[in-house]
């Protein structure tokens, strides 16, 4: 009580998290508190719903059975040139003022960090991208990370950082006392997380209803998919409704190998910013299926508060654009980059952010308006015009960044669904070993995937002449452009992967090319 | 400086200065043989140039400079009524052009035999195959294509005849200097190179709807006959058979599906007395008289059964390399998918082959053209 009446001016200062894209950087919650006319103010590039949090803060302290000091009271969230957002800082700010005011005893603060909103009656509320806070946590040597109740098995994926969940204010200082009991408390919640196997592993992708044996007939286009899947390729299916397109999209994810542990923290770390709490570590491959009236931002990513899109949240997995010609076409380009590049960057109020998008593209269209354009028994009813203006809307660049091309048909109903194909494990095995066949050679070059290697990779892949010249002939006759020729390269890679085969050879590029022929120039030459 | 013609300078000035009317002057050409400056003088000038511009005095100055540069820089030529390489059918017909704006291979409005294959602007697929066709075989026979420069059948007609490495004429509606319809400009640049573009309008004159009638009169004068692929009721392509009919040119109609409102102009054209073509012989026989008389000259020859023969095709093409492997498999396949058409999976059970390896096969055949996709996942031979 001493300090309390007769120092001017007292310090204190506590650590906290802030977002910056996926991964989270430190903020130091510094406080101040002096003499003067009782008033409590927050600096530091705070928003509105950190500005508001004064409120909570001081409804929270009372309600708990604390006291608010009557004094003027400084928050300060340094670096203070970071825009903050969100109420993750509610918990931080009321443990300074009441170590400030030496409401709590001794205590480990130095040693820990803290995140939380606060409600009014003191309950901590759960926040998002715990996960990539509590690895934040981890890195700069902190002992202990207190996180919301709900938040705690998110957090505690993060091995290393003894994370201890705190349900209310009352609670949280109680456990600051003394390290004894918070390591005791820690001790005790990790038994009972241990003891509950569910949480480390999610509904397996083994389990799943839907099966690749499913579709019949469709004998190409799921070759096709399998060859996508096993080098992350994009595909683009065309067809008349009712061939089966979303089916076979929807399928390519039991096929597709669980997420490696680096992988699957990364996946969690973004759908962790996304969502408020995250019960498990996410092992399965995301699927997004987004509808066509989807907005940019919602595509991309952005917002004032930064929101990972569709194109983040599909990463390590598949993105799924059903009825690809609905699109807008703004939203169409805008894919263009992150297909490129991998990640996507974002720039909102002077800060940019950048976000993983590693996904593999599937894309369904219909052939025309009617949709019948090309098929065997219906007539289609567009002009040769109207398919041509249709076609236009994939603009070329777009098209240059589609690997592989397939068209499907509408299969004659037979009555009985023949299950005449293998089934989604068995190609999960096959698609595992071409993954460890590419990684290995790949991983030289610092990157996993064939898809994702570049020119002067793909070059290095043909080795014959015979080959090149090969190659040559046929991207003349196509029409192919450079990048094509180098995903037709690709292609034949993986195709070769799949056999295990060191070398590219004719086999393998003469099926890659057939990949090719669908929107190269001659195809749809009944186009005037 | 490019020697401009004596006879071209002075057409210019009785159009541009002295307000003659085109149709005059070449009138008075083809009675005198000379043109004749005490030809009346008119308040309104022909569809040459736009409306609004024809009191202009300053603007008919500037328009004269132009085109004095652009000759000079080569940019387009003009041919008049009086020169050797006019085409001689066009100086035929009730209103000829005094002056013909040309770019590309002017050289081939010298060829004698040209026929126009006309039609919609919004052709179906079967229309496309027809003009493609004919196309091909009348310009592998060494006739010439004179068509409009649209969208839709005319495209085809020019792109196929110049695919065959024949020749083609292209009739336009505006300007000289102006490419119109936009979507067509790969075929402009197509054109420029192997092909030639013919306007009787001034540079500058964009696209008017009053000018594409006229426009038809000159495609129908340039031609000994001309073919309507499709066209609606109210179609251009009908406005040019008429005109032919009137020049006494060959009116040669396709006929379609009963159904489509895309055939119903030919099927008018064809109740009217126009040639309903279902061979290429069809047309041949009607033309007799000029392939006897020109034939020669572009190398056309009756062969001992009585029928005109082709000129060998030069069009080259790649040299691929033959796959080695799995030889036997792929006369397995062609035999297997026949002349018709026949899926993926019909054709695996039928044959057999592993899926993949079938794949590959596929793939070789279609991209060497001995099959096609013709819908989705079914192929069928190339033809």
């Amino acid at each position: 009580m001493h300090n309390m009446y007769y120092n001017i001016s007292m310090f204190f200062n506590i650590d906290s998290f802030a977002l910056s894209g996926i991964d989270a950087v430190k903020i130091n919650v510094e406080i101040n508190i002096s003499n003067g006319l009782p008033t409590f103010s927050i600096v530091g590039l705070p928003d509105k719903s950190i500005n508001e949090s004064k409120d909570r803060v001081r409804a929270s302290i009372l309600n708990s059975g604390f006291k608010f000091p009557q004094k003027k009271i400084v928050i300060n969230l340094s670096p203070a040139d970071i825009r903050k957002e969100g109420p993750y800082y509610d918990l931080p700010i009321a443990l300074s003022i009441l170590a400030l005011s030496n409401q709590i005893k001794n205590s480990f603060l130095k040693q820990s960090s803290f995140i939380g909103e606060l409600s009014l009656n003191g309950k901590i509320n759960s926040v998002k991208g715990i996960l990539s806070m509590a690895e934040k946590a981890k890195t700069i040597n902190k002992d202990y990370f207190f996180v919301p109740d709900n938040n705690f098995n998110e957090a505690s994926m993060i091995k290393g950082i003894k994370i201890i969940p705190c349900n209310n204010l009352k609670q949280c200082v109680s456990l600051l006392e003394e390290e004894e009991k918070s390591l005791k408390y820690f001790n005790s919640v990790t038994a009972v997380k241990k003891s509950n196997k569910d949480f480390y592993s999610e509904k397996s992708a083994t389990e799943s209803p839907i099966d690749f044996n499913e579709i019949s007939g469709q004998l190409r286009a799921k070759r096709a998919m399998e060859i996508a899947v096993s080098g992350f390729h994009n595909i683009l299916l065309v067809g008349p409704p009712g061939s089966g397109k979303s089916m076979l999209a929807k399928r390519s994810l039991t096929i597709m190998p669980e997420l490696s542990f680096d992988e699957s923290i990364e996946v969690t770390k973004i759908y962790s910013i996304y969502k408020k709490s995250i019960k498990n570590l996410i092992t399965e491959r995301p699927f997004r299926n987004p509808h066509h009236s989807v907005s940019l931002a919602g595509m991309i990513g952005g917002g004032c508060n930064i929101k990972p899109g569709e194109v983040s949240l599909a990463n390590r997995g598949i993105l799924f654009l059903d009825e690809f010609s609905e699109f807008n076409s703004r939203i169409i380009e805008s894919l263009r980059q992150p297909i490129e590049d991998k990640t996507i960057v974002i720039t909102r109020n002077g800060n940019t952010f950048k976000l993983p998008c590693f996904f593999m593209l599937i894309l369904a269209m219909n052939p025309c308006y009617c949709g019948f354009f090309k098929d065997k028994e219906i007539k289609c009813r567009c002009s040769a015009r109207e398919v041509e203006k249709y076609w236009r809307k994939i603009s070329g660049p777009m098209i240059d960044r589609i690997d592989i091309q397939i068209s499907m048909n509408r299969e004659k109903l037979k009555g009985t669904c023949e299950m005449d194909s293998d089934n989604s494990d068995t190609i999960r095995t096959r698609v595992k070993k071409t993954f460890e066949v590419q990684i290995k050679r790949n991983n030289l070059f610092n990157f996993k995937f064939n898809s994702q290697a570049n020119t002067a990779i793909t070059n290095h892949w043909v080795r014959s002449d015979y080959l090149k010249k090969m190659i040559v002939a046929y991207a003349r006759k196509l029409n192919l452009s450079a990048r094509q020729v180098s995903s037709l390269i690709k292609v034949s890679r993986t195709i070769a992967d799949m056999e295990n085969s060191d070398d590219i050879n004719e086999e393998h590029l003469t099926e890659a090319l057939q990949y090719k022929i669908m929107l190269s120039k001659n195809y749809f030459s009944d186009m005037a | 400086m490019v020697h401009i013609n004596k006879e071209t300078i002075k057409i210019l000035n009785l159009i541009l200065n002295e307000n003659r009317k085109p149709s005059d002057i070449s009138r008075t050409y083809k009675e005198s043989k000379h043109f004749n400056p005490e030809i009346q003088k008119t308040s309104r000038s022909d569809f040459i140039y736009e409306k609004q511009s024809l009191e202009n005095k300053c603007f008919k100055k500037k328009l004269e400079k132009q085109i004095i540069g652009s000759l000079n820089k080569k940019e387009f030529h003009i041919i008049n009524i009086a020169q050797e390489i006019y085409p001689y059918l066009l100086r035929e017909i009730f209103f000829s052009p005094p002056l013909l704006f040309c770019k590309g291979m002017t050289e081939i409005l010298k060829n004698k035999l040209c026929i126009a294959i006309v039609g919609t602007r919004k052709c179906s697929k079967y229309g496309i195959e027809v003009a493609r066709f004919l196309s091909r075989e009348l310009s592998i026979i060494g006739f010439t294509i004179v068509s409009g420069m649209a969208i839709g059948i005319d495209r085809i007609a020019h792109e196929t005849a110049l695919n065959e490495n024949g020749r083609s004429i292209g009739v336009l509606g505006t300007g000289i200097d102006i490419e119109y319809p936009p979507e067509n400009k790969d075929l402009f640049k197509h054109m420029l190179e192997k092909g030639c573009l013919v306007t009787e309008f001034f540079p500058s004159v964009g696209p008017l709807k009053q000018n594409f009638p006229a426009r038809n009169r000159i495609i129908s004068g340039i031609s000994t006959g001309v073919i309507i692929v499709e066209a609606g009721e109210k179609s251009g392509a009908v406005i040019t058979a008429r005109t032919a009919v009137k020049e006494n040119r060959e009116v040669f109609a396709v006929p379609g599906n009963i159904f489509s409102n895309k055939s119903c102009g030919c099927h008018k054209l064809i109740q009217s007395g126009a040639k309903l073509i279902h061979d290429i012989d069809d047309i041949l026989i009607e033309l007799d008289n000029y392939l006897k008389e020109y034939g020669s000259t572009a190398g056309i020859h009756k062969n001992d059964k009585g029928k005109y023969q082709k000129k060998i095709n030069e069009s080259g093409t790649i040299d691929l390399p033959v796959p080695q492997y799995q030889k036997k498999n792929f006369f397995k396949v062609l035999k297997c998918i026949g002349y018709s058409e026949k899926s993926f999976e019909e054709i695996h059970k039928t044959t057999n082959i592993d899926r993949n390896k079938l794949l590959q096969i596929l793939s070789f055949l279609q991209l060497n053209d001995y099959i096609i996709e013709k819908s989705f996942n079914n192929y069928i031979l190339n033809k």
